[in-house]
């Protein structure tokens, strides 16, 4: 049976408890009423002999709240579906029948669903304690509103893609250091210190630039946060250095040749610095700037309050664009920082790494 | 006498330890206590950090309570913050055995997702490489498993011959762990010379030495007592678990990804599934070993079809998958590993679920576990082969 023939048999079969059926890549995606979600899965084990459970898991879709998708698969014939649902209750108190009954392995993926999304399994045996986070563990880690730990202490310093298409953390070298000099050297007193200056100086040039242009300057990627968008004089000059043909290798393989001394680096030191003892940059910093050079403007308040772990508002939107914004801003900047020479992939992840090479030491 | 044999409910194994075998088992009339225990997070039988809490009544295992998430990374969540390419990397780690046959998934689905077409002789260095990788996997859980039921000799043999398995990747990928060889729309390069003449050589050296595997612990009578009719998983239970790789292909079923939903180049090459036939750690065990032999097979039809031309198609300097969601499947060495993508169009993935082996077959521990003896537990933990970072992620 193709996809779509299955498609049909879903709709003739479960009629109206069907909200759609759509066939992409070559899979089929049946969404069901939530009400009815493991009925359509006990279907798919007796009816079409799909007794191998494969998976569960939650999808974060915005003000509409969380959906939820397994995915069964029959060996004989060899064909599988994912099921979705859509959970009710929205983005406070999201809920959906379990399908433990049906499939005895959706246990523990409903357990490891409920501990990152927070999504209840009506009549599930036992969702706490929490599969994979520790027990006292606060927050829905996989929501969107959920920062990343280190997004929340350290902004990220760099370059924010390795691709290159923002410019903002490639700063224009020549963009000259607006006379600061000389105060804060003496509280700093270090070399480390002046690079810190050196950079910030830059980033508040470059915001300058930024706010006049910020009207022209829309960027086209959505989630960015009106404002991050790169002035675009910067942005021409930037993208000259980077704008080789290896489509392959990411700007962040060939040192930018219009930064001094490698800018990730120079950048590393700014931040931390700037994290460390901003009150040294603190006089002349305008308000609002000290928080990270390149960064894009983002509300103060509610910075702090998405730092909280907060949960979001009623509709989750602020939520998720923030942390849009904010994740997508920084996501590649770390790498670029201690770029992998050897490719452009080949950039590091940054929390897990070091932990889990080493337990992969352990265990060899 | 109170009980002729020791487990009067397990199923008897022809030629297992059981059959017209008469153990006295005295002392059975004695009072017991429950008992419960905590094995690990540390323990050098869990193979990484797996705790078990156990109840235990007298010798017999009442009820195993697997605690996972010792060593959650939240892998999910920092795919979210990282373009594909730099997923891919992520995607190394978390199963540190399987490398390769990881990134393959992730790289997979993106090409999918954006239909780009991968170079022919990419697609079969990636075949080469996933076996080699499967090779080297199975390696270390043949050693180790060997080494947990006492028999220390052939972790010597298996890392020796990792060794020489590492380097040949290491030259062509650079790693000798986290290979980060894939890229979407292909590889990181070509083949350095002489990659195919040595692969050639080992997978030689390779057919000689697990046949010597197989002498030296598949006949013998203490490994065969210890794993036979141990932990049977039947047909059913492994299918509702969504138990896979060795672990299912010991109770009969054939379902591997390579031959049910091929990708690259499997489609192009027999991949040979052994099966057991009763489900028990002998069955896995013997799975394991056979899938080598068939991983070296499947090698030598590559190094006999390889073609030339180029390995990488040319990408823009972003990589965006489109709107939509896709699922992947790839066969893993500890099973069936998979990838639901979803994308918002944007050149981080909006959401991306990983499904892996491990987890699924962990789940399926608790059942194993029950009503077997305590000193059955090493024998059908080990042989239901996870990574404990492959369950937590």
């Amino acid at each position: 049976m193709t996809p779509d023939a299955l498609a049909e048999h879903f709709r003739t079969e479960l009629g109206e408890r069907v909200l759609a059926a759509d066939v992409a890549y070559d899979q089929l995606t049946v969404t069901v009423d939530p009400e009815h979600f493991a009925q359509a899965a006990l279907f798919c084990k007796q009816n079409l002999g799909m007794t191998f459970f494969d998976f569960l898991a939650g999808v974060d879709e915005r003000e509409e709240g969380f959906s939820v998708v397994a995915r069964v698969y029959n060996h004989v014939t060899r064909q599988g579906v994912l099921l979705r649902a859509m959970a009710a209750g929205g983005r406070e108190a999201p809920r959906i029948p379990t399908l433990t009954e049906v499939y005895r392995g959706a246990n523990w993926h409903e357990r490891e669903t409920y501990d990152m999304f927070g999504i209840v399994f009506e009549g599930h045996p036992g969702l706490l304690p929490r599969i994979l986070t520790v027990e006292n563990f606060e927050g829905w880690p996989l929501r969107k509103e959920f920062l990343l730990t280190s997004r929340e202490v350290k902004p990220w310093p760099g370059a924010k893609e390795p691709g290159g298409d923002d410019e903002e953390a490639k700063p224009a070298a020549s963009t000259p250091a607006p006379g600061q000099d000389p105060a804060d050297r003496a509280a700093a007193a270090k070399e480390k210190a002046e690079r810190a200056k050196k950079k910030a100086a830059e980033a508040r040039a470059r915001k300058a630039a930024e706010k006049a242009a910020a009207q022209g300057a829309e960027n086209p990627a959505g989630s960015e946060a009106p404002g991050s968008g790169p002035a675009p004089e910067d942005k021409a000059a930037a993208q000259a250095p980077a704008d080789d043909d290896s489509a392959q290798a990411p700007a962040d393989d060939a040192p930018d040749p219009g930064t001094p001394e490698g800018a990730a680096e120079i950048a590393d030191t700014a931040i931390a610095k700037d994290a460390a003892a901003g009150s040294t940059v603190g006089p002349e910093a305008t308000p609002g700037e000290q928080a990270g050079s390149g960064e894009p403007d983002i509300d103060p308040a509610e910075e702090a309050h998405l730092a909280q772990g907060g949960s979001p508002e009623p509709g989750g939107t602020p939520g998720v664009e923030a942390e849009g914004t904010h994740d997508l801003e920084s996501s590649s900047a770390r790498p670029s920082v201690e770029g992998d020479p050897a490719g452009g992939s080949g950039s590091d992840a940054d929390e897990g790494t070091d932990s889990d090479t080493d337990a992969g030491d352990d265990d060899e | 006498m109170s009980e002729t044999l020791a487990r009067p409910d397990a199923p008897v194994i022809p030629g297992g330890p059981q059959e017209g075998m008469l153990v006295e088992f005295r002392g059975a009339e004695l009072d017991t206590t429950s008992m419960n225990l905590n094995v690990g997070p540390a323990h050098p039988a869990t193979h990484g950090v797996l705790r078990l809490v156990i109840d235990l009544d007298g010798e017999v295992i009442k009820k195993a309570q697997p605690v996972i998430g010792y060593m959650h990374r939240g892998f999910e969540k920092l795919a979210e913050a990282r373009d594909y390419r730099q997923t891919l990397a992520l995607v190394n780690r978390h199963d540190w055995l399987s490398a390769f046959c990881n990134e393959l998934g992730v790289a997979i689905a993106v090409e999918r997702m954006m239909e780009l077409e991968v170079p022919e002789r990419a697609q079969w260095i990636r075949v080469m490489m996933a076996e080699w990788n499967r090779i080297l996997n199975h390696l270390l859980l043949l050693g180790s498993y060997a080494l947990e039921l006492g028999a220390l000799t052939p972790m010597f043999y298996t890392v020796r011959e990792r060794e020489d398995i590492q380097n040949i990747m290491e030259s062509a990928t650079g790693g000798r762990l986290h290979f980060s060889y894939t890229r979407v729309g292909g590889l990181k390069e070509d083949l350095p010379r002489g990659f195919l003449q040595a692969s050639a050589d080992m997978c030689t050296t390779m057919k000689a030495r697990i046949e010597q595997y197989e002498t030296l612990l598949m006949g013998n009578e203490i490994f065969q007592a210890r794993t036979k009719g141990v932990g049977v998983l039947p047909q059913e239970v492994a299918l509702d678990y969504g138990v896979t790789g060795c672990a299912l292909h010991a109770t009969g079923i054939t379902e591997d990804v390579r031959v049910s939903d091929p990708y690259c180049a499997y489609d192009k090459v027999d991949v040979h599934v052994p099966t057991g036939t009763n489900g028990d750690s002998y069955d896995r065990f013997s799975c394991l070993i056979e899938r080598m032999k068939a991983s070296v097979n499947i090698i030598e039809q590559v190094l006999d079809n390889i073609p030339a031309g180029p390995v990488n198609v040319k990408l823009p300097k972003i990589v965006k998958a489109p709107e939509g969601a896709i699922h992947v499947r790839t066969e893993n060495p500890l099973g069936q590993g998979g990838y639901y993508l979803v994308s918002d169009g944007q050149k981080t993935p909006w959401r991306m679920k990983m499904r892996t082996p491990s987890f699924s077959n962990v789940q399926a521990i608790p059942y194993l576990l029950e009503g077997q003896l305590m000193a059955d537990m090493i024998a059908i933990l080990g042989s239901v082969f996870f990574v404990v970072g492959d369950v937590d992620r």
